[in-house]
């Protein structure tokens, strides 16, 4: 087989990609209605366009050209950091593709770049959507040229490509260094570890938000790549300041030199990886490793809360997917490192935020996770063997969906629900009712994933742009919501209404409970017709 | 039994079976043939309750396959085409999960997978330790097979189980069929292994672009079309003309 780069291949699997993504998925959904086309890319378009307005009208009271291209760029660059990062697992590591090509005769680097080209395609589209706003905004800044739309979407393609080259290089290089036995696990926490990366990037950009104006002469310019960029909008689109011209030249030579890495250098420790994945594991990685709770029997109240047998065998199955399935963990630990970790970031910046509050972004958080979980578990690309669901004598999807809603609850919320207890008691205790309102919602946000339409886990295969546009929506609706109860709880405690309050929603939540229970139980389990 | 009166099914433009009307009297091996796409699993989804047909009827022990999905499920066992399972969970969590949602106690599932390995020469040690995705495509098949009847099913509806079997394990489970039919399970059987059709199954089914075209023993089918083996019978009333010689034309315009 040839190394050198084909260029006829490269364009025959980007043209394929380009329309496996149009259609939306390469294999149809088993339980799933008629599945939508252009729908979910519209939504995600739309929401990333609304974030691009708000990010630009804020941004445009900054003071000069280059303190508005860098918020711009901070925002572009850990959103898409983050999208890629829970993401690019479903593409990079898609072992029924690497059925397909595996035997082709292609050079690792063809097929590389065509899936890093498809990765940057979705980035792009994200990126573009986000951009689109601050581009026309950015002309109201005191000092930038009317160049300056034309500039950004040249220096906002760099970046894409540069968060694109970023994440394939770091998959290149696990490829190159870790063992195929542990090679499924560490992709997973490395992807883990690109989220929390990206969210230490969105710190600075909080911190960027609360200064006048950034300097481009300071030492963490050099480190931060937001900046190399917008000293390239500066460059093209406003009076250059001094030191723009290096910051500029460090965002080229780091888009090509980390492109030419991934896509020259690491492209055969990749392809070597995806065998290895593919082939079936040695001895010792075969063996299944035990899943907490799925064999060992849990303690006499999980047993009498798992007793309808269904459920159960839901909650063991969710289980060991979620400890034991590379794909899972790909696609769900990036997700809830970024939540997990966001109100520990919340104790190093250090304007706005302070310890209490850093433990209320824990309770926030609380209410994205049932979510962010169930929609990951709704994914899989064993999703042809839930066929088996609708062979079963099962009236309803619900006890499938309990069991798994448990499964998240048991392994992820309460343990979540108790440190933020403990997190808030430890800072401020008198504080700690503040947060019953939200923890009261809990049950009902963990029913919401049914609401709609049947949930079957497992079930849907992998679309790209679903993971991380779940994420940003629940995100979004959560933060949104979240901060009014917890407005809400915080200011009835000062008039002493709270301990009412809580009784009030208490009995609320506890009918919407019963009444949203009652309707996925009622809703009979049906195939696509 | 099993009766079908005028089923049908379309996926919007596409009728991928007309009307067919079918009755199969318990204990009876029936094998269901079609060429591809002619509407066999689509039947056999239908009579599982897996799929809801767009016309006509379809009772299963009498029990109506659009009223009562649920309680045709609990009668009947399914071996899928694909063959899917979920890879992550060793060979003997799958069952467990299977017998699960069936209704079947932990203890009972547990001495009927450990029956049925013994059947299918499944080391217990290996069904409980490995990954289904380390299973070899024959070893997954056995494990798909044993879950299709762990709960004892009065019907069982096979789409290609002899998929990736070695000789031994087909021939164990040509055996199986054909004492569980003794038993008195009904057995629907798909496949387009004609000979092992010819073999094992007592009357023969054949369905064509969704409409029946062909039903009765084989003896009777040889009488009908004057052929002698299935194979010629089903070349005969479902194959397009001239196949010989498009194959040679193909093969000289390949050679080229």
């Amino acid at each position: 087989m040839s190394h050198a780069l084909d260029l006829r291949q490269l364009r025959a699997l980007l043209r394929a990609y380009f329309r496996m993504s149009l259609r939306g998925k390469a294999v149809r959904a088993f339980y799933r209605r008629k599945p939508s086309k252009l729908g979910g890319a519209t939504a995600m378009v739309l929401l990333y366009a609304s974030m691009g307005t708000v990010a630009g009208f804020g941004a445009t009271g900054s003071h000069d050209p280059f303190s508005f291209a860098l918020v711009v760029h901070s925002l572009t660059f850990v959103m898409l950091g983050m999208s890629l990062a829970a993401e690019s697992g479903d593409l990079l590591f898609n072992l029924p593709e690497h059925d397909v090509l595996a035997h082709l005769p292609l050079a690792p680097r063809t097929i590389l770049l065509a899936k890093a080209a498809s990765l940057m395609g979705f980035a792009l589209l994200l990126g573009l959507a986000l951009n689109l706003p601050p581009m026309l905004l950015g002309l109201r800044v005191t000092g930038m040229r009317a160049t300056f739309p034309l500039v950004h979407l040249g220096t906002v393609v760099l970046l894409v490509a540069f968060t694109t080259a970023t994440v394939v290089f770091t998959y290149g290089l696990v490829g190159r260094f870790v063992d195929r036995n542990r090679f499924g696990s560490v992709a997973a926490w490395s992807q883990a570890g690109l989220s929390a990366a990206f969210l230490g990037f969105s710190q600075v950009l909080a911190h960027l938000l609360e200064l006048p104006r950034f300097r481009l002469d300071a030492a963490y310019a050099l480190v931060y790549p937001p900046a190399w960029f917008a000293a390239l909008d500066v460059l093209g689109a406003a009076v250059p300041p001094p030191r723009a011209v290096p910051l500029a030249l460090l965002a080229v030579a780091a888009t090509l030199g980390l492109g030419w890495m991934a896509v020259a250098r690491l492209a055969p420790g990749y392809a070597g990886a995806l065998a290895q994945l593919g082939e079936a594991p040695t001895r010792r990685a075969r063996r299944a490793r035990p899943s907490p709770g799925a064999e060992r029997a849990p303690g006499s109240l999980v047993r009498w809360w798992l007793r309808d047998p269904v459920e159960r065998a839901a909650f063991q199955l969710t289980a060991v997917y979620l400890w034991r399935d590379r794909e899972t963990k790909t696609r769900l630990y990036p997700s809830l490192g970024f939540f997990l970790l966001l109100p520990v970031a919340q104790l190093f910046s250090r304007a706005t935020y302070s310890l209490t509050a850093g433990a209320f972004v824990s309770v926030l958080i609380l209410g994205m996770l049932p979510s962010v979980i169930l929609e990951a578990l709704r994914t899989s690309s064993h999703h042809a063997a839930s066929e088996v669901f609708a062979a079963v004598p099962l009236g309803s999807a619900a006890p499938l969906f309990h069991g798994v809603r448990k499964a998240a609850i048991y392994y992820v919320i309460l343990p979540g629900t108790v440190i933020a207890l403990l997190w808030i008691a430890a800072t401020d205790a008198e504080k700690l009712p503040v947060a019953v309102p939200s923890l009261l919602a809990l049950p009902f946000l963990s029913l919401l994933p049914a609401a709609g339409r049947d949930y079957v886990p497992l079930s849907e295969p992998p679309t790209t742009g679903r993971q991380s546009t779940a994420n940003v929506v629940v995100g979004m609706l959560i933060t949104l919501v979240g901060a009014v109860v917890l407005a809400v709880a915080w200011a009835a405690q000062r008039v002493g209404f709270l301990p009412y309050l809580i009784a009030l929603e208490a009995v609320g939540m506890f009918v919407a409970c019963r009444l949203l229970g009652a309707h996925i139980r009622r809703r009979p389990l049906r195939r696509e017709a | 039994m099993i009766r079908l009166r005028q089923l049908s099914k379309r996926f919007g433009e596409v009728e991928a079976v007309r009307g067919l009307d079918l009755e199969i009297p318990t204990g009876q091996l029936v094998g269901l043939l079609g060429p591809n796409g002619a509407g066999k699993s689509t039947t056999v989804k239908m009579l599982t309750g897996m799929l809801p047909p767009s016309a006509g009827t379809a009772e299963v022990f009498g029990l109506d396959v659009v009223r009562d999905p649920v309680a045709v499920k609990r009668l009947v066992g399914y071996v899928p085409e694909s063959g899917a399972v979920f890879e992550t969970l060793t060979g003997w969590e799958y069952l467990q999960l299977i017998a699960a949602l069936y209704g079947l106690s932990d203890g009972e599932a547990a001495a009927r997978i450990v029956r049925f390995a013994e059947f299918f020469e499944l080391a217990e040690a290996m069904l409980r330790s490995e990954l289904l995705a380390a299973y070899s495509k024959g070893m997954r098949q056995r494990v798909v097979i044993a879950a299709a009847l762990l709960h004892n099913p009065k019907a069982i509806f096979f789409d290609e189980p002899l998929n990736g079997l070695d000789a031994n394990a087909a021939l164990a489970f040509k055996t199986l069929i054909t004492s569980l039919a003794r038993e008195g399970k009904t057995i629907i059987y798909c496949s387009h292994l004609l000979d092992v059709v010819e073999r094992v199954c007592e009357r023969i089914v054949i369905i064509h672009e969704g409409r029946l075209i062909a039903d009765g023993s084989l003896a009777q089918l040889q009488e009908e079309t004057g052929e002698v083996s299935l194979e010629r019978i089903f070349n005969r009333l479902t194959a397009t003309e001239h196949l010989l010689a498009r194959a040679e034309e193909f093969a000289r315009v390949l050679a080229r």
